[in-house]
This record gives structure tokens, sequence and C-alpha cells, in this order.
């Protein structure tokens, strides 16, 4: 007599190491029906048929954090803060350094980030102080992704100061040198890395500036390019490696491969309370990479799924606002030039103006409050992409359909990280309190996205927001709008902009609203002239 | 750590050799995670169950030795961390007969084909019903009849159900009018060279007689069909039965539905087993109906149409129900389900 329990505890899957992980399971539904796969389903996974297909991504995904958290990371740290409701806090020292313990799952930035990084392949710096493990959780990702220890081993790009650009990209092949009559006869030797769904380039700052250059055509744009033969490049994850990134290596790394970089994960010191555990993998030579479970290893179309999923991830409108406000935040520099569209810190680099001279100058404003003073510039469009489809990652991971804030406030500073610099003569860098994120950037974004959300709060923009009023009017088309309506929106956004030009300071969100305004008064007007000019063709 | 490439010859020590670095460590790591892994078990079932499977390989496909080793080596450290061998010892006999007996299936797909052993050699070993060794014994006949994986597992299926498996039994139908004859031949432990024709009508027949064993049907001379004592299914949770006090039947939405006063359960049960599937309501549906097609009486008379035979042991019949081919029956003294067909 078979019995069969529906939600039983099966025996065989607490031998799966895997999933005994804490990921974040869903209320299972009860079983209802006998089924013949059963007989096949238990103690053993499968790792070719699939067999695991009912296992969705985003908690294999999980799987593999929590495996990398129990057994390859021997100290791990706790540091993207979830709370599911009150919890608790500790202060120490004259600092009065701040622990709090979170009452919801939190995660390693060390482990999750790079995690996040392989299924939105994107481009991930991992910094940090020699022997932290940077290359070994790189490492983790290759094999993650399917690739054999070995190969994953040999692909590595380590940066040295004799690096040529041959080394990396591939070399012609010495007797087409010889014989041929043009380019076109010259065969290309390209190095196998290049067809790697994962690229790790070690200690990327002490490779020469020229070779440099050839490695930011790979990341940028996904080809090489040697005498005019190009190599196209699969859609990869890269992982960047870097013991100092300020400027420490051998080669100051140039500003369009920095700016390709989309996150930076610091590795965090070894917490000596661990020694023991050391200890014992040393005497037990365990190396993690040699081991890892075939379960949460991702194939090519799975880690191609995953991205498609998180892309698919929802971010609510009222989230969405309240990062165009953070963003909004940054690029404005009120005294860099007359016309508003040209009032931007871009501008005053342009110039090759000191931009603390220029800073200067903005008078009557709360120096304090105005977040945009605290950068050195404002944000890219790269930037707000990255921070978008990392957020969402985030909103995958969790297993969650919708992202909500705290996705947002955790993900942005190691976004941010190389991105948003920081201006240390900002008034809000001397107050008392605040100097410390002169040198905690991560606390630092963390803090300002705060600042900017107790802002958006203050001015009850959830509830208040004109120009988003004005932006559903327009989203829903103009075609058929009576030229009356048309006229009543334009007095609408002229009388707001007279409302806002008499005594409002002028901060980054005001700017980014009045040219927003700016852009819908445009639409109006054009389409006005249409309505006219169609009126006399008619 | 123990050195376990001393203890055992042939291909498995010299692939241990070889990547003895890489398997101390997989080791140190299952030692880790569960202190109690027992070492000498590990290397005695290396020696006794994966060294032959290995020689086996070895054998045949020698190109594939490595990976099957290094496949085996990865599940049976979970398997001996976790006991599962020890409790479980049917398993470690259909690694060695299966896996050994077969080779080329093992080395074609070494990890799918382990993992589909295992898991139908626990799931079998741990329904009452199941009759493990005898599957075994079947795939392997199975084995020579096909050499596709693909094939040989769904094959197993059918196989399952064979060895009493009962509510695969839908399923397993379905797949004998997929596969190949010979294989399903095979799959039934169906022993003599049938035509294609010949299966399709001993498929036919038990597809309409739950009770119909198609060995006995083809290859002993028909017995004379009469209203017979089936089978017994269920018993006292007591005695490692699912029921506390005398249980109860009805029929409903084409399954048979058993309760006490703690659950119910829907029962699926044939001439090969039984079984039983937890329904979420105490008691069945109001919708319960009614089979005319065989009645039991107060001493124990059941009546199929002109057929009618005496059960004794069943008067007193507290409820009864019938699927129009079974009838199934609860009495007041007993923890059981009395299962009487026309067979």
């Amino acid at each position: 007599m078979a019995v069969i329990k529906p939600g039983q505890f099966n025996p065989f899957s607490r031998f799966q190491k895997v999933s005994e992980s804490p990921t974040n399971p869903q209320p299972e539904q009860a079983k209802r029906e006998f089924d013949v796969a059963d007989l096949y389903r238990g103690a053993v996974t499968d790792g070719e048929t699939g067999e695991r297909a009912d296992v969705a991504l985003d908690e294999k995904l999980r799987q593999a954090y929590f495996w990398i958290i129990n057994s390859a990371i021997i100290s791990p740290y706790y540091d993207i803060e979830y709370n599911d409701g009150p919890h608790q806090s500790f202060k120490f020292g004259d600092s009065n350094s701040k622990l709090t313990l979170p009452s919801g799952q939190s995660y390693s930035s060390f482990v999750l980030l790079p995690l996040l990084n392989l299924a939105a392949r994107k481009r991930c710096l991992l910094v940090g102080g020699p022997g932290r493990g940077k290359t070994a959780s790189a490492i983790l990702m290759g094999v993650l992704a399917g690739y054999q220890l070995k190969d994953v081993k040999r692909s590595i790009q380590h940066g040295q100061p004799q690096m040529t650009i041959a080394d990396l990209l591939g070399n012609p092949l010495p007797s087409d040198l010889v014989g041929a009559q043009s380019m076109d006869d010259i065969r290309i030797a390209w190095r196998k890395w290049l067809t790697m769904r994962v690229k790790i380039i070690d200690e990327y700052n002490r490779i020469p500036t020229r070779t440099q250059s050839a490695l930011l055509t790979v990341m940028a744009d996904n080809y090489a390019e040697i005498l005019d033969h190009v190599y196209e490049c699969p859609e990869a994850a890269w992982y960047l490696t870097a013991n100092d990134d300020a400027g420490g290596g051998t080669y100051q790394v140039i500003e369009a491969l920095r700016d390709r970089i989309d996150i930076v994960v610091k590795a965090l010191h070894f917490n000596t309370r661990f020694l023991k555990d050391l200890l014992a993998r040393i005497e037990a030579g365990i190396k993690p990479e040699e081991i890892i479970p075939q379960q949460i290893i991702f194939t090519e179309s799975e880690i191609d799924h995953a991205n498609s999923q998180i892309l698919a991830m929802h971010i609510p409108d009222p989230i969405r606002r309240r990062i165009e406000f953070f963003a909004s935040q940054f690029e404005f520099c009120e005294t860099a030039a007359e016309q508003m569209e040209y009032k931007t810190k871009d501008t005053v680099k342009l110039a090759g103006v000191d931009y603390q001279t220029v800073a200067a100058q903005q008078t009557g404003k709360d120096r304090l409050k105005d977040m945009g003073l605290q950068t050195r510039n404002g944000l890219s469009v790269r930037s707000l992409m990255t921070i978008l489809l990392f957020v969402k990652a985030m909103t995958y991971f969790r297993g969650k359909k919708e992202t909500n804030l705290e996705d947002v406030r955790q993900i942005i500073p190691f976004v941010l990280h190389d991105k948003l610099l920081p201006e240390p003569n900002s008034p809000f860098f001397d107050h008392p309190g605040n100097e410390i994120y002169r040198t905690d950037r991560i606390g630092w974004i963390r803090r300002l996205f705060d600042l900017s959300c107790a802002e958006y709060d203050r001015l009850n923009l959830d509830k208040d927001d004109p120009v988003a009023q004005l932006e559903a009017e327009i989203e829903k088309g103009l075609e058929g709008l009576p030229e009356n309506e048309a006229r009543a929106r334009l007095v609408k956004i002229e009388r707001l902009l007279s409302e806002w030009s008499k005594g409002r300071k002028l901060y980054g969100n005001v700017f980014e609203d009045i040219l927003k305004l700016k852009y819908l008064h445009q639409r109006y007007t054009n389409y006005l002239h249409w309505l006219q000019w169609s009126q006399c063709q008619g | 750590m123990v050195s376990v490439s001393g203890l055992i010859t042939g291909p498995l020590a010299r692939i241990l050799e070889s990547g003895r670095s890489r398997y101390n460590a997989k080791f140190a790591q299952a030692r880790w995670n569960h202190p109690q892994l027992n070492v000498q078990a590990f290397a005695d079932h290396l020696r006794t169950v994966v060294a032959p499977v290995a020689e086996s390989v070895e054998a045949s496909v020698p190109e594939k030795v490595e990976e099957v080793v290094d496949t085996l080596y990865d599940i049976s450290l979970d398997l001996i961390s976790r006991d599962i061998f020890a409790r479980h010892p049917v398993i470690a006999e259909g690694w060695v007969e299966l896996l050994g007996g077969l080779p080329r299936h093992l080395a074609a797909s070494p990890k799918r084909f382990t993992a589909s052993v295992t898991n139908a050699l626990f799931n079998l070993s741990t329904s009452e019903s199941g009759r493990a060794a005898q599957w075994c014994a079947i795939m392997k006949q199975a084995g020579s009849a096909t050499a596709d994986v693909s094939l040989l597992l769904e094959a197993g299926k059918i196989a399952a159900w064979r060895c009493g498996m009962a509510h695969y039994r839908k399923e397993a139908l379905r797949i004998c009018g997929v596969l190949p004859p010979e294989l399903v031949c095979a799959a039934l432990d169906i022993r003599g060279e049938l035509s294609p024709q010949e299966v399709q009508n001993v498929v036919d027949r038990m597809k309409e007689d739950p009770w119909f064993v198609p060995d006995a049907g083809e290859q002993t001379p028909p017995k004379e069909k009469r209203l017979r004592m089936a089978a017994e299914a269920g018993g006292f949770r007591g005695f490692g039965g699912l029921f506390i006090s005398p249980p109860k039947v009805s029929f409903a939405d084409g399954n048979f539905i058993v309760y006490d006063v703690e659950t119910c359960w829907r029962l699926q049960a044939d001439a090969f087993g039984s079984a039983f599937l937890r329904e979420n309501q105490l008691k069945p549906a109001s919708s319960a109906s009614v089979s005319t097609a065989f009645s039991v009486d107060l001493k124990g008379r059941v009546k199929m149409g002109d057929y009618k035979a005496d059960f004794p042991e069943l008067s007193g019949a507290t409820s009864f129900a019938s699927d129009g081919t079974t009838l199934a029956v609860t009495i007041p003294f007993s923890h059981a389900v009395y299962l009487i067909a026309y067979t």
C-alpha cells in the first residue's frame, strides 16, 4: 500500500543541501493528484534533463546565494538590511557606532551583488585589500555560469604593466602576416576568454592605458577589433577586481572604462572570530569552487531566461517617482549658465572651470539642505538604467512581484559608488555627525537617498504632484484634443510656472520640473500650430 | 579524513587517485556539513557498490568511466551523509544490479540515470505495496530491449505500476500505448514473445479489468471468472496502517473515498497493489454517488448482476461502494477495506 501525503516531508528533500537553505519559500499548494512522474523525484536531483525545471530561477538564484553564504564564504556580513517589523539597534563607543539587528532576511552585498550581476549580465567591480576573496568570488560566478573550473581560471585576464592588446585580444597568425595581400587575408587567433559569458579581469587598474582602451571596446560595445577584423562577443557578466580603485593601481583607469562599471562591491575584512573555521578549511583542503552543487549551476538559457524575468519585474509609479526625485538633485548648477537648460555641472566641467568656485556663487539657498551641492557631478543615463536594472534584479531575487522602496534604498549606493563623486568642500560634510561620510561612500549615498525621500515626503509629492498630473494628461495623447482644452492646459502650465517663480528657491528637482513643464508647453504649442494649420487647410 | 584510494582496486582506485585532492575536498566538505558522516560506511560503499559499477562501465564504455565515478561519488556522499543507504539497503543493491547491469545506459546519462534509479528505488521501498527488487529485475530485462535511457525510464513507470504502485495505473496505461510493444512486454514482465496486436489486446484488457494480471492471463490457463476477494487495503494505524477507527467507504468523482473519524483518503487499487492519497476534507463530499453494479447484504452475500457469492467475513458491512468493476466494503470490526471483483 503506497501512501502519498500532500505536502509530506520527504526525507530526501533534507538530503538536498542546497534546498535546505532558508531561501524565500512560497506557500506550497497541496498535492491533489497521483502523478507517475513522482517515481523519479526524491533523493537525487537530476542535473541533465532539467528535472528541477519546476524550481523557479529566482529560487535557484537564492539557493546559489545561500550555498555560497553557508558553504563558501567563511565570515559573511549582512550589510544589506531588510526589516519586516520593529528591529533592535545598539550604539557603541564614543562615536555612537550603531549596530542594527535586522528583523527581515538580510543579505551580504559581497555575495548577493555579484550574483545579481551574473543574472543581469552587467559589469561588477570587486574592490578591497589583497586576499579578501575578490578573485575567488569572481571564479565562483564563472563556475555557477556552467563553466569548468579550469576554463574559468584560464580565462582570467590578469592585469599587469606589460599587458599588450595582443595579450588581451589575440594575435594575427604569423604565417598570414608574411603572405597576406590584404588585411582580409590575415586570420586572427582570438583569445578564448572573449567567447565566455563570464569575463574576469583581475587587477584591472594594473593594465596599461593603451590596453585599457582595447578593453573598453570589448566592455562597452561587446566586440574586439584587431587589424580590421572584428570579433563579436556574447552577452556576458563582467567581474573586475582592484585592490585600490582610488588611483592606487599601476595605471590610472581611464574615465570611460570606469564609467562602464555598473556596480561596485567591497570585499570586507576577515572577521578573526572565524579563524577556527578557516583553520578547519585549510586542514581539510576544501576549495568551494571545486565542489559547487550541480543544482545551483545555471545553463546559458537559464541565465538568459532569468535576465528576461528580471526585466519583466514591475517598478510601481510611486517608487519610480522617488527615483526620479532623487536623481534630479545632482546635475543642476544654478550659476553654470544663463539659459536654464545649460545650468548643469556638466557645463562647468566642459568649461574647465573649478566646480567649487562656481558652486560658491550659488547664494540664497540653504547650502546644507541642497543635496546637489554634495556632489561634483550628476547622474548619467547609463547610471539611471543600471539603477533600474539592479533594483529589478533585487526584487526578482527576493521573490517579489513589485519593487519596494527598500530595494531601491539598498541597491542605489552600490550602483552609484563610483558614479556620484562627492564634493568634499560641501557644508554637508562639515556638519557635525556627517564627517564620517567623507570616507563612507556607501553610507553617504544611502543617506542622500534618505534625505531625498524625506524631502519628497515633505513636499507631499505622492499626493500633490502637479507635473505628474500634466504628464498623465499628455500621455493620453493629443489626437482629437479640442483646441480650447489644449489652450487650457497651456494656461495651467504657465500658471504653475508663474507660481513657482515667485520666491521659490531653485533646487535640482524644481529645475527638472520646470524643464519638463517647458517640454509640455512646447508639445501643446506645436499641437495648436498644427491644429490651426489643418483648420486652414480644411 | 579517510584515504579511500587504498581500500579498493580497479578503475575506481585509479580515478580516485588521479583526482585525489578534489575527491578529498568533496569528502571534507560533506564531513563539514554532516559531522556524523560515517567514514567507514563510505569506504565500504565505494568498495562494494561503486567499484563493481565502475568496473562494469570500464568494460563496456571505458571513456565514460571517469564521469560515472564522479557522479556516483557525489551522490554516494550525499546519501551516506543522510544514512539513506543504511536505512534503505535496497538502493545499494539496486545500484549494483541496475547501474552495474546496464553500464551503457548509465554511461549515456550518468546523473539522470543514477538519480532516477535511486529515487525510484526509494519510492518503491517506502511504499508498502512496492516491490523494489522486482522492479530492478524488470528494468534490467527492459534495458536489453532498448538502449535509449528515456524510453527505458518511461518503461520504468509501467514497471513501477506492475510492482505495486497502483496509483500510477492511469498514466502507465497511457505510456503502454506509446512505447514499442517489446518494451511494454518487458515492463509488464510478460514472458514469451507476443505480436504487437497481442500486446495491444493485453493492454486493452488491463484497461477494462483492473484485476487482470497479464502474465497469468497469457501464460497459464484462464481462471474461471467469479466474484472473489481481490485485495485488502488499509489497516489499523497502531500496526502501521492508516486508520484510527474502522473506516467507511464511498465513491465520488471516479474514486473510492475511505475515511475514519480523523482523516479521509482516496483509494486506488488494482491487481498490482493499492495506494491511498490523503484528501483535504474530513469526510467525502456530499456529492458522493453510489453505483448499483454491486451490492452486499448484512450476511455478506455479494451480488453483481446475475452473479452472487458469499463472503461471511463481510457480514454486517458498515458501508460499501463500487466503481463498476470493484466493490469496496468495510465492516465494524476491521480497519481494512475489502475489495471484491468479478475476475
